[in-house]
């Protein structure tokens, strides 16, 4: 249990603290497109960064099949964190 | 029909490949911890891919679409940017506790704070909740890509929904929802490039919407009353029992947490692209009904092939979600309620009542699911129902730490409940109240007046974890 408790603190300086800011800054920069009416924003960089997102989070979980399927860590559990 | 023989061949090896999946995790299910939580051994990626294509379904990628035809812009500006901060403390502090508990579902939560009737009530309208016809609903709507009827193209997604999950439990449900998230993601996504040169951008969005300025205003289009009741839907998945399940399944709270923080980001750049594909829709089929015009949309542009894409990601989402909900309400049905009921039922057992649990639920959504002219209707009005009953109590049992009573429990759930009823039966006429706001407020006053009427019975391990 006092593993899993210490997995409930927040580094707030490190990764978590990372995605939250970056979801404000990705607001504001939406924000912005809106207002100036920019097309470039709105029309290719937020949907091809959506598009290559997807495809390299689907690229990480197919190499962690990858590598439970080899038979040499077929004893160890799936425990890959960010 | 909108699809040709390529695209159908494609979307059939795909329908093939689904069931195989279901098959082969159906081998692995031994108990309901494997079934239910997949071992609590998802990964980031995968809990990502099982978090964004559940939350999605058929109402967040379709109902989005309609909405930002109705109400424009401010669909994102004010409910989808509102909606996710709102979510942020259920990633940071919420969910992460959630999942160094033993228990696994939210009736246990309403058991261990408020005793086994509350549980018993909770379960029922959970039950309900977990029905999700709003998701069936939608499918109805992509039933124009094959020109068949909303009825018809309901009972096949369902009959695949029901292989998935009765076969496979969560581990098979997650792996699909990993397929199916980057399908529905890339695939919907990779419409608006090209339809966003089509209508010209901006200055051919305010062309062709010059008669209706407010939705390209990112504070217009909705109004107060309509923008409150949906930020406050918003924070209804506080009391989702998908979320919780998912949250569970990771293998870290660690890895719970930043899975869902990576979510955000996600989900809040793909709202955008569904919203403005519903601005365009609007701009391009003004006289069409807007999810009927965003179907016509995309596969009367993409090339042969690529269309197959587009329909196994918006389809596959309906499936996904399908697949989470019916196998949390399922899980509720055995566990929580014949379970409770009964007392002591074997392992074999409750998987079993949990997989006749997802066809029965599967029955139900598709009778009602074409008595809504939306999909984003029908989602409102069960998931007002299921927030306005669940919402205070369950919320509570989380993060106050003071003294709770099954009296605290029975009279939010009844009191919200039976507000919204009765607001929704008798709507006011001096002023536009959506139930669900004089709901919530009523429902806290008095789960705070029941908490002081008898004796506690939290137990103590529930104490030690909040």
């Amino acid at each position: 249990m006092s593993k899993q408790k210490d997995g409930l603190e927040i580094s707030w300086i490190g990764l978590d603290g990372l995605l939250v800011a970056s979801y404000f800054v990705i607001v504001g920069i939406i924000f912005y497109a809106i207002l100036n009416h920019n097309d470039f924003i709105i029309g290719k960089l937020i949907p091809y960064g959506i598009m290559i997102a997807v495809t390299l989070i689907f690229i990480n979980y197919l190499s962690i099949v990858f590598k439970f399927a080899k038979p040499k860590n077929n004893n160890n559990k799936i425990n890959k964190n960010v | 029909m909108l699809l040709s023989g390529i695209d159908n061949i494609i979307i059939l090896i795909f329908v093939i490949f689904i069931v195989y999946v279901g098959y082969h995790f159906s081998k692995a299910v031994k108990d309901m911890e494997s079934f239910y939580l997949g071992n609590r051994s998802l990964p980031w990626s995968l809990t990502v891919g099982a978090l964004v294509a559940t939350w999605y379904g058929g109402v967040g990628t379709i109902g989005t679409v309609e909405y930002a035809a109705m109400y424009g812009l401010s669909i994102w500006a004010i409910w989808c940017v509102t909606a996710h901060i709102g979510r942020m403390p259920l990633a940071l502090w919420v969910g992460p506790r959630i999942h160094v508990r033993t228990d696994v579902t939210v009736p246990d939560l309403l058991d261990g704070v408020y005793g086994k009737g509350v549980a018993l009530v909770g379960a029922f309208l959970m039950l309900i909740y977990c029905t999700q016809f709003s998701q069936i609903t939608a499918m109805g709507e992509i039933g124009i890509a094959w020109g068949i009827k909303p009825f018809t193209a309901g009972a096949i997604l369902i009959v695949i929904v029901i292989i998935v999950a009765v076969l496979g439990g969560l581990m098979g449900v997650a792996v699909t929802d990993m397929v199916f998230f980057w399908c529905m993601c890339f695939g919907l996504t990779m419409v608006l490039p090209n339809q966003w040169t089509s209508v010209g951008g901006w200055v051919g969005l305010q062309h062709s919407l010059s008669a209706t300025p407010e939705l390209l205003d990112p504070l217009g289009g909705l109004t107060f009353m309509k923008g409150l009741m949906l930020c406050v839907l918003a924070f209804g998945v506080y009391a989702d029992p998908t979320f919780y399940q998912r949250f569970s399944a990771a293998d870290s709270p660690k890895s719970g947490r930043r899975a869902m923080l990576s979510c955000f980001l996600l989900w809040i750049c793909f709202d955008i692209v569904l919203t403005v594909t519903g601005l365009i829709v609007k701009a391009k089929y003004p006289e069409m009904a807007p999810g009927e015009g965003y179907i016509k949309l995309v596969l009367t542009t993409l090339p042969v092939g690529v269309r197959a894409l587009f329909i196994i990601g918006l389809a596959g989402s309906i499936v996904s979600a399908l697949d989470g909900y019916y196998l949390s309400g399922a899980a509720t049905l055995a566990n929580d309620i014949y379970g409770r009921i009964k007392g002591d039922v074997s392992q074999k057992e409750l998987v079993l009542l949990t997989r006749v649990g997802i066809v029965l639920l599967a029955v139900i959504g598709l009778s009602v699911a074409f008595k809504f002219p939306t999909a984003q209707d029908a989602f409102i009005f069960v998931a007002s129902i299921w927030m306005a009953a669940g919402f205070v109590p369950i919320v509570g049992a989380l993060l106050y730490k003071g003294k709770k009573t099954p009296m605290g429990g029975y009279l939010s759930m009844f009191v919200g409940a039976g507000i919204f009823a009765y607001f929704k039966i008798f709507p006011l006429h001096v002023f536009t109240l959506e139930p669900l706001i004089a709901a919530l407020p009523l429902s806290l006053l008095a789960w705070i007046i029941g908490n002081h009427i008898g004796k506690s019975v939290e137990r103590n391990e529930i104490r030690e974890v909040m």
